[in-house]
């Protein structure tokens, strides 16, 4: 009998602590603003557009991968339709900016030293990326990077961007 | 018996909340470059560690596991 007890204990806490990990991370709600280093970017001034909001950092291996892939996606899908941000999350913006000269981006960086963008949006690996609506909910919560994944991410981008086509 | 049943029910509580503690140290998936650094290694000596990691590597065939490496997304 106690054993029993003790197991439904165990199981009951269990899952309270991964409803609890869970819980936050779950959300259908617009994202209204995103605050970068203390400044609140207005993210509703990017409605009716697909954004691939992208966090990296100069140290990350993968990172270097998806930056000619995001370079790609801005040559292949006009602005109207797509906008890729980047937010860097360096402490220090020198190391940041060395890895932009050796990997040019020709999408907008943003620059968060404290995190604070990081931690709204809950950022669970290096780097990490956002897919997000024109309605402004975040579509997919995309951690890592790799070539064989982006194919698929691409698909979904495209699938947004017919979807966006269609009802225009 | 009813007080030790509450004993054990508060120690089970207690251990697990013990054990939840340690599941988040505060290092943020983007702060892991300062985890990764030599000097954030648990190490009092880095010439006798880097020797001892030539031993381990050449004799042994194994290596790492002093320090913190990678990303957190499992893909570095």
């Amino acid at each position: 009998m106690v054993i029993v007890k003790i197991s439904v204990m165990w199981s009951c806490l269990f899952v309270f602590s991964s409803w609890a990990m869970a819980s936050d991370t779950a959300s259908h709600a617009p994202l209204e603003t995103l605050n970068v280093n203390g400044e609140q970017v207005d993210m509703s001034a990017y409605r009716g557009r697909i954004v691939y909001l992208d966090f990296w950092a100069s140290w990350c291996g993968p990172c270097r991968e998806s930056f000619p892939w995001m370079n790609k996606l801005v040559r292949e899908y006009p602005t109207n339709q797509l906008a890729v941000i980047a937010i860097n999350l360096d402490e220090d913006l020198e190391s940041a900016n060395a890895f932009l000269q050796r990997f040019p981006a020709d999408f907008d960086v943003l620059f968060d030293p404290s995190g604070t963008s990081a931690t709204q949006l809950d950022v669970e690996g290096m780097p990490m990326s956002f897919l997000i609506g024109a309605d402004g909910v975040i579509h997919e919560r995309i951690v890592g990077f790799s070539e064989k994944r982006a194919q698929k991410h691409e698909q979904d981008i495209k699938q947004l961007i017919n979807a966006l086509d269609r009802d225009q | 018996m009813f007080m030790k049943r509450s004993l054990m029910g508060i120690g089970l509580v207690g251990v697990t909340m013990f054990m939840s503690a340690c599941a988040d140290l505060g290092v943020k998936p983007w702060e892991r470059d300062t985890l990764s650094r030599p000097e954030m290694a648990l190490i009092d000596s880095p010439i006798e560690a880097a020797f001892d990691d030539h031993i381990y590597f050449s004799k042994e065939a194994s290596s790492g596991g002093r320090s913190f490496g990678g990303g957190g997304c499992g893909c570095n």
